[in-house]
């Protein structure tokens, strides 16, 4: 009926969904590991009015035409994989990525699935697990009469065992690398699958071929700045708000337009 | 008929066309690298002169495209980019090249540099930029390397002022007349940094208001020319 009142509306919902990632960039505020997302939003079609450069006389042309706007569409929620804070924890099975890479963890259907977060637990059997029980590959066993597990920033895992003064070697953690991280798919609980975008993962050991080095008694914070997202989620409102008023105004008008007619 | 009621149509007709535009600039008051436009209307004055012309009084319309820069604003990711002065970036769709200032640009599936659409960025020799390894540096020039390996160079081109531009939507913008030939441009690319939309939030507000009081005056022109076409109707042939 009225163009603008589509237009404005389209730009409510770019901001409903603007908001709706600054929220979970907040929820996940301290979420070890979590990286944040950002939506990025694109002008839609125009419809042309008048075409620019169209002749106005048999000499001249029309200098600008005019092109209407229908508003707005989001075109992506790129998640940013910049480095989080990292954090000391105290806790040996606490482990930092400084650098590029992921912890390659193995789903219940097999499947292999990538996080940074590497707040890491012993299970039932000793072997190295997520926060979720899912084990680390590729597999480390801590034996049961290990008084302390230390990591080296290359991933090899020691350990010291009772009645031993030498430390023993149980493996050494690997981390994968992707060429495109951005385009991995975020699945929640911390993991991300790799898609066609992200290549597939390439596993190294820590601290070679670009990647990064791991710290014992450490963990990586959310790369979330809560002032940042506050900033967003204000610059989000208003727009919404000032959207409304849009359709408001166009409300208005066709309300005008209506009572013309007695 | 009357026909200054025409004119007074005319008027809400222009007004209706406002809100349009600036619906569309509020919508994307947050799309980085976009381009506000705006509408003004000239009277025709000869049909003021010669009112018996039942020509609309607001019909000239003035439509252009402000092309000033955005705010840059800092964000973390290393392929956002923005330029610094004036060009445009080049992206390959398939209708051929277009131009942009919207740098929230992607890795694609082979490496490749793409707009958010999916798009390749065209580097300097007309291909594309592919980025294999991790740690990427664009220098102000455009220039790409990645992990201190060149791998290309990104293009940015100007075109004659005033731009004579038609918007096509996703942020890109085509050469209204596709014959203009882009010159280079001398604009800073900036890498970690996206240009924010154009968009002056409270002067669109504050064309929103005129936009709307100037629909309702017309509007109250119209129906007091009916009021008077009714008492001309009805009341004059009383006896």
């Amino acid at each position: 009926m009225i163009r603008s009142l589509w237009t404005a509306a389209s730009g409510m919902q770019a901001q409903q969904l603007n908001i709706d990632v600054v929220a979970n960039n907040l929820a996940n505020a301290s979420t070890t590991g979590f990286k944040k997302s950002r939506a990025d939003f694109q002008d839609l079609m125009y419809q042309t009015v008048k075409t620019t450069g169209a002749p106005s006389t048999n000499a001249t042309t029309t200098p600008t035409g005019i092109q209407v706007g229908l508003g707005v569409k989001p075109a992506a929620v790129t998640k940013i994989f910049s480095a989080g804070n990292i954090t000391q924890t105290g806790n040996e099975l606490d482990l930092a990525i400084q650098g590029d890479g992921f912890f390659q963890v193995q789903q219940s259907d097999g499947s292999i699935a990538y996080t940074r977060a590497g707040a890491l637990k012993k299970d039932g059997q000793g072997r190295l697990v997520t926060s979720d029980g899912s084990p680390i590959l590729p597999e480390i066993l801590i034996p049961s009469n290990a008084t302390r597990v230390s990591v080296g920033s290359d991933g090899t895992v020691s350990v010291q065992q009772a009645g031993q003064t030498a430390a023993t070697t149980v493996g050494t953690l690997q981390l994968a690398a992707f060429s495109n991280p951005s385009g991995l798919n975020a699945i929640g609980k911390n993991l991300f699958l790799p898609t066609d975008s992200s290549g597939a993962a390439t596993t190294g050991t820590a601290g070679r071929d670009g990647l990064g080095t791991l710290e014992q008694g450490y963990v990586e914070a959310s790369n979330v700045s809560i002032m940042e997202e506050m900033v967003s989620m204000i610059v989000g409102q208003r727009a919404y708000e000032i959207n409304s008023k849009a359709v408001q105004a166009s409300d208005d008008m066709l309300q005008q337009a209506a009572s013309l007619k007695r | 008929m009357n026909s200054g009621m025409y004119s007074a149509l005319s008027g809400n007709l222009s007004a209706l066309r406002r809100l349009e535009v600036i619906s569309n600039n509020l919508a994307n008051a947050n799309t980085p690298g976009f381009k506000g436009d705006q509408i003004q209307f000239e009277s025709v004055l000869a049909a003021v002169k010669n009112p018996t012309q039942e020509t609309p009084v607001f019909s000239n319309e003035q439509f252009f495209t402000d092309y000033s820069q955005g705010s840059l604003q800092k964000s973390d990711n290393v392929l956002d980019l923005a330029l610094d002065g004036d060009g445009f970036f080049v992206v390959n769709t398939p209708q051929g090249p277009a131009y942009t200032r919207q740098g929230n640009f992607h890795r694609g599936a082979a490496g490749r540099l793409v707009n958010a659409d999916g798009y390749e960025v065209q580097g300097k020799n007309g291909g594309a930029i592919t980025l294999s390894g991790g740690r990427i540096d664009i220098g102000a020039n455009g220039a790409v390397t990645v992990d201190g390996v060149a791998a290309g160079s990104i293009a940015q081109v100007d075109f004659p002022k005033p731009y004579q531009f038609s918007k096509v939507g996703g942020g890109l913008l085509q050469p209204a007349n596709p014959q203009s030939a882009p010159t280079p441009a001398s604009a800073e690319v900036k890498q970690g940094y996206l240009e924010n939309s154009n968009v002056k939030v409270i002067v669109e507000m504050a064309r929103m208001i005129e936009a709307t009081r100037y629909f309702e005056s017309c509007a109250k022109a119209v129906r007091s020319y009916d009021e008077l076409t009714a008492k001309a109707a009805n009341d004059l042939g009383r006896v």
